[in-house]
């Protein structure tokens, strides 16, 4: 008895051997699990956040490319080359680890329409406003993302799919130009040009930089937004176009009110008329934001895309309007949903405030121009900030 | 007496699992470490995105691309990240792309200490 006892425990131990392979055997295949869903999905997310960035991209490029000068070519010569071009783009970056070379991205040419808050991308219909963009492993437009581990488990590929519509979107936007006196200096010191008056803003002044890189503004806009208005005020203590210089006027006027292109040479002329009745004043950057905001205000039918761009070559005069703080008046504007942007012209040291002014009014300070091409680049950087926007 | 024999058998099971263990928490490490990386490298691109818009939208230069780069990394936890800006003004295509020391954004990066993060994106900018 004692025998068969000593036996059996002897065999119980000789069996331990090997009792740890079966437990780490089911601990490597739950953990071969874990790692496959961990190393995978991360993978999966990561693909498909690059996907959509490329197609966003690529999107953009074809409208920009279309409403732009770059090609010479017209009609549908130049709707094919705005799709190539947008497809090479395309294959410049690498999704899922891959260079998509041998593919190329679905781009559609169309309109976007919004009826009852609802916007449709209607493919191939005129005139162009919008464009979209597919790519998607089912239909060609990508080639399916390798998975590290989805072999195991019998699936061989992952084929996420993503759409980009973009579209020009109707804009109003407030040119708030500073035409206090010092806009008839030359844009890279304080002197007046050659040959200039006093306060007559003459070619080689600021105040005639200003209408050169607007003019690029506009006539740029016209090209690739038909659904834009535009207004214009002026700040500085300076009348309105046939009224004598007078301190006494408001410091901010509202010189053009929300039109489409077709009133936009208004805004030409009005500028250009202050070579004859010459500037005046001082700096009254509230005053502009205030009357901006009044005006974008007056007329909403154009949605809710409402900005004000601030020009200006100096800062809040204190001595005359210490008590108006622009912050406040951008913050105000902010409040209402229009974004105020700003840049500044000339040597001043206005910038801090113009940064400040922006932060608050949710918009951005666009820089320093001391030349009359620094600030028709600032322009043309406006141009391609406000005429289309990712609507999907 | 078959005592000797049975001492002898005992801890067979501790030593197995302490040669077998290693294989499995290798294995949890290196998984880890890779998930860790995809993670860092999705980070990056949201980065390396925001920088490409920024500078589609503004006409930021290199420099201004570079020192926002440094700020919005270190504000999402990335260290160390260094960033390339490459125009062709020719075609007008704009590439950013960011280096990010992998050793230096996770701290149990045994596997790898030397890799680089390189992540980038391509844009089109009409007046660069």
């Amino acid at each position: 008895m004692k025998n068969l006892r000593a036996n059996v425990r002897l065999a119980n131990q000789v069996n331990r051997r090997g009792a740890m392979i079966p437990l780490v055997g089911v601990m490597m295949v739950l953990l071969l699990i874990f790692v496959a869903l961990m190393i995978d999905t991360s993978w999966m997310a990561l693909s498909k956040t690059e996907q959509q960035m490329a197609v966003d991209e690529a999107s953009r490029c074809a409208l920009t490319y279309l409403a732009t000068n770059k090609s010479k070519a017209t009609g549908e010569e130049r709707e094919a080359e705005a799709i190539a071009f947008a497809q090479n783009l395309f294959k410049l970056d690498t999704i899922g680890g891959k260079l998509q070379s041998n593919v190329n991205v679905g781009i559609e040419l169309g309109q976007v329409e919004e009826v009852a808050g609802v916007r449709n991308f209607l493919p191939n219909a005129r005139p162009i406003n919008g464009v979209r963009g597919t790519s998607d492993s089912n239909n060609g437009t990508l080639e399916p993302i390798k998975l590290f581990f989805a072999n195991l488990f019998g699936v061989s590929d992952f084929k996420p799919k993503s759409t980009a519509v973009l579209a020009c979107r109707p804009i109003d936007i407030v040119i708030c130009v500073d035409a206090s006196g010092s806009m008839s200096r030359v844009i890279d010191g304080t002197t007046l040009p050659p040959g200039a008056v006093s306060d007559h803003p003459a070619p080689g002044s600021r105040w005639f930089d200003l209408l050169v890189a607007l003019n690029v503004f506009l006539e740029g806009m016209q090209e690739r937004n038909s659904l834009v208005r535009i207004g214009l005020v002026t700040f500085g203590g300076a009348g309105p176009v046939g009224t004598p210089k007078d301190l006494t006027l408001p410091p901010a006027v509202t010189e053009v009110s929300l039109v489409d292109s077709t009133g936009w040479s208004q805004t030409q002329t009005v500028l250009q008329g202050y070579g004859v009745l010459g500037l005046q004043g001082s700096t009254d950057i509230s005053a502009g934001i205030r009357a901006s905001t009044a005006l974008l205000m007056s007329d909403t039918s154009n949605g809710m895309n409402r900005f004000i761009i601030v020009m200006s070559d100096g800062e809040q005069y204190t001595p005359y309007y210490a008590a108006d703080i622009p912050e406040i008046a951008a913050a105000e504007a902010a409040a209402l949903n229009i974004s105020v942007h700003t840049l500044l012209i000339g040597p001043s040291s206005a910038g801090p405030q113009l940064v400040r002014v922006a932060l608050a009014g949710n918009g951005q300070f666009y820089g320093q121009s001391l030349s009359q091409s620094d600030l028709v680049a600032t322009f043309q950087t406006l141009m391609s900030r406000f005429a289309f926007s990712l609507v999907e | 007496m078959g005592s000797r024999k049975t001492n002898v058998r005992r801890g067979v099971a501790a030593v197995e699992l302490a040669i077998l263990l290693p294989i499995p928490v290798v294995l949890a490490l290196c998984s880890m470490q890779t998930a860790a990386m995809i993670q860092v490298r999705h980070s990056t691109l949201f980065v390396v995105d925001e920088l490409l818009q920024h500078a589609i939208q503004t006409g930021a230069t290199d420099t201004e691309i570079q020192e926002r780069g440094a700020l919005i990394s270190s504000e999402v936890g990335l260290h160390e990240v260094t960033f390339q800006v490459t125009r062709s003004p020719l075609d007008s295509i704009i590439r950013i792309q960011a280096n990010v020391p992998f050793a230096k954004n996770y701290e149990g990066s045994m596997f790898m200490p030397d890799k680089t993060l390189a992540v980038y994106r391509t844009g089109y900018q009409e007046y660069p």
